[in-house]
């Protein structure tokens, strides 16, 4: 054979190899968007332990929900037709949930896809059940890292049973109000690597709460986790607050009142500056936050962009931004008694020494540490209206 | 292969050993820094750096005293044949189990990223396979083959390496300097071992046509590579922070897995990036082996080198499939690396040298 021949077949090889990658085509698999882990209802274990041969080996922990997209309804644009469908499983361990599926569906659940996954409240209060979940996202390459995730305050799996108008795809309107932190100050998003990263050191940290109604999802402050267990919920002042704390605030804005009036300060850029100092009392740690944004809306007629009530109305979201903070920060200290507002990194990054003398009883000195917050607000534009 | 016929210049062997010895460590680089001296890792990789450059330094000036021979024969002038042999067979097997290794992790890691269906003996023995055909090639081929690649390896690595820094927290490389001199110290020998793959100038030195110039290549070479590693380790310690980078096994993945281009179509970058670095495995495998054949080529006394490629081919497949499982290839490849390393990288350069010094032999040279 001369080269040419060869060069030719080596070329068809190349060509009709490529993408063939396990031999699969693509609509022999199911590609999964959204999964929820909640408890499984006890109802619904009796139901499924009358079926069994043993009865009392069945002790199923999660029931997970999967939600993948059809993607003929999506294609076609039917607005009438269902464009995504949710299949839910009870199982004992996460991953032996997709192979039960395959017992029930003639196609490969895929995961690479997966935008979302979302925790119910009950399934989140058993740490040996969290740390599970953890390992599972993490362990095998299934996920890809970059997946919102989020607390549904009850069941989780109701959040993939709504009907929002208008709204054709589930997952992406529930990941875009995640993601709208540059509009508002009251929604976070976390991502799986993100959650692996606080989570990994000590199990504490704020995940983005969920609140699902038959007709839409709100995502609004936090559910704070701490040792791997749900503890509580931050309201969405608070979960602002706290983000006011840490300084990962990417806009939003804090209403103020004025003269009778209710002035919106919009966030433009905020910053945090931390402090520590040891007093005779014991640790002094203080926040400075300082923050740039604008007014929007103001009092229509006379003189409202003066000098001397910017001034004032700057005064007046210092003061309430102060009050915001140290009202969630005394609600950290003494009722939840846990530090999500990133006071033991602070204290490790940049006071080695000390951490070193207070890490193994942390908690107890968190809860008597002196915190201090004063606030720094400029207000840089008001709009065309004087 | 005879040092009269083939040539290659000092700039051609810096390539070699830049593409030799960023491999298969580099994935677990960040972890091994860490789990040491905690966010000072990065001062492991510097000082390690420095030392390689010593050591290779010592290597040189050993190759200058005897500038047509290489480790294999300059040694049986210095120690004596029975002794000279020991190297060699150590040499040997040093390369031949340092491949068999480089080619499990290799299979592991593309299993677990990109073929998790495909055997990994099928993955091992393709890859094996394909080397042959390199070897086949010769020195030169090797070396221009490399020229080429190099690359192709770096410029997208690094692209996949920055598209993520937009969102790291630079922060978590504090608190710095809190690590004791003593960690430090102990420390920097198993991080040395991250470098090894530079040996490789006892065997190659002989055939650099303009040798005046090695001194310096080696020292930029090596601290290009300190670099390649500082960059990676401070970026995927800024991602993840100190806790989470101990329970990964290969953090540079996950690191790339995790990336967020801002405002892209594409995600998940770690399949590109895995193919990428099948050529970081195949540039260190393919010196490794070169290695093993070419030292004993220059035992045996033949010329022909490709039928040793051959025949090493099955041993460094079975050695390959000896660890259990990845926790047994780590923890073998720690004590190899310790063992072995230290006395192949640092004990027989070193001894050598002294005892040229003593015997006062080769020639004298400026370098």
């Amino acid at each position: 054979m001369d080269k040419k021949k060869i060069f030719i077949i080596l070329m068809f090889v190349l060509i009709f190899t490529t993408g063939c990658w396990d031999m699969k085509d693509i609509e022999e698999r199911l590609y999964i968007i959204g999964i929820t882990f909640d408890k499984p209802d006890e109802e619904e274990i009796e139901r499924q332990r009358e079926n069994l041969e043993e009865p009392d080996k069945f002790t199923p922990r999660y029931l997970i929900t999967y939600l993948s997209p059809i993607p003929s309804a999506q294609t076609e644009g039917g607005g009438e037709e269902e464009t995504y469908s949710t299949r839910s499983i009870t199982t004992v361990t996460p991953d032996e949930g997709s192979r039960q599926m395959a017992t029930r569906i003639d196609k490969d659940l895929f995961f690479g896809h997966a935008k979302l996954v979302l925790f119910g409240e009950e399934i989140l209060k058993d740490k040996k059940v969290v740390m599970e979940m953890l390992d599972y996202l993490h362990r095998n390459q299934k996920y890809n890292w970059n997946v919102l995730v989020g607390v549904v305050q009850g069941n989780a799996k109701d959040a993939f049973s709504i009907n929002p108008k208008g709204i054709a795809e589930l997952v992406p309107y529930i990941t875009g109000i995640m993601q709208n932190r540059p509009e508002t100050s009251k929604v976070a998003d976390v991502t799986l690597s993100q959650l692996a990263a606080d989570m990994g050191d000590d199990g504490t940290m704020a995940l983005p709460k969920v609140i699902v109604a038959p007709d839409e999802i709100k995502v609004e402050g936090a559910a704070v986790i701490k040792d791997y267990t749900l503890l509580d919920y931050l309201s969405g002042v608070e979960g602002r607050a706290t983000m006011f704390l840490k300084g990962t605030l990417e806009g939003g804005s804090v209403i103020v009142e004025y003269k009778n009036e209710l002035i919106p300060y919009v966030i433009v850029n905020a910053g945090v500056k931390n402090e520590l100092k040891t007093t005779e009392e014991g640790l002094q740690l203080s926040y400075a936050i300082e923050t740039e944004g604008q007014l929007d809306e103001g009092i229509y007629g006379g003189d409202f962009v003066t000098d001397e009530n910017i001034k004032d109305i700057e005064e007046q979201v210092e003061r309430e931004i102060v009050e915001d903070c140290m009202r969630v920060i005394e609600k950290l200290q003494k009722e939840l008694r846990v530090d999500v507002i990133y006071a033991d990194s602070y204290i490790m990054k940049y006071h080695p020494k000390i951490w070193e003398q207070i890490e193994d009883d942390y908690s107890e000195y968190f809860q008597e540490m002196d915190i201090r917050v004063t606030a720094d607000v400029k207000i840089r534009g008001a709009g065309v209206v004087k | 292969m005879n040092s009269e016929e083939v040539k290659i210049s000092a700039f051609q062997l810096g390539i070699l050993i830049i593409v030799a010895v960023v491999g298969v460590g580099i994935l677990t680089l960040p972890r091994n820094v860490v789990e040491i001296a905690e966010t000072d890792g990065w001062i492991l990789i510097l000082a390690a750096g420095a030392i390689t450059i010593g050591i290779s330094l010592v290597i040189n000036t050993l190759a200058n005293k005897f500038p047509n021979e290489t480790i294999i024969e300059y040694s049986r002038d210095l120690v004596g044949y029975p002794l000279a042999l020991l190297i060699g067979i150590i040499l040997i097997l040093y390369y031949v189990i340092f491949a068999a290794f480089s080619v499990r992790i290799f299979g592991e890691v593309l299993k677990m990223y990109l073929l998790p269906k495909t055997p990994i003996e099928v993955i091992n023995i393709t890859f094996l396979i394909t080397l042959i055909y390199l070897i086949r090639s010769g020195f030169e081929g090797i070396v221009r083959f490399y020229e080429i690649i190099i690359l192709i390896m770096f410029i997208p690595y690094f692209i996949a390496l920055f598209t993520g820094t937009a969102n790291l927290d630079y922060s978590n490389l504090l608190p710095a300097f809190q690590t004791s001199p003593k960690v430090i110290l102990i420390g920097i020998l198993q991080i040395v071992f991250s470098f090894m793959g530079f040996e490789a100038i006892f065997l190659f030195i002989p055939f650099v046509s303009d040798k005046k110039n090695m001194k310096k290549t080696l020292i930029i070479v090596i601290s290009i590579i300190t670099l390649i590693y500082l960059i990676s380790t401070i970026i995927v310690i800024a991602s993840f922070g100190k806790h989470e980078i101990k329970i990964l096994i290969w953090p540079l993945m996950a690191y790339i897995k995790s990336i967020q281009v801002p405002g892209a179509f594409i995600e998940q970058l770690e399949g590109v990036i895995m193919t990428i670095w099948v050529l970081f495995i195949f540039t260190t495998l393919g010196t490794m082996y070169f290695s093993s054949a070419f030292i004993l080529t220059r035992l045996t006394k033949t010329k022909e080198h490709k039928i040793f490629g051959v025949a090493l081919l099955p041993i460094i497949y079975i050695l390959s499939l000896q660890p259990d499982n990845v926790a047994q290839i780590y923890d073998w490849l720690g004590a190899f690396s310790m063992y072995a390393g230290t006395l192949v990288v640092i004990i027989i350069p070193i001894l050598l040298l002294v005892i040229a010094k003593i015997r006062k032999k080769g020639v004298k040279s400026n370098g």
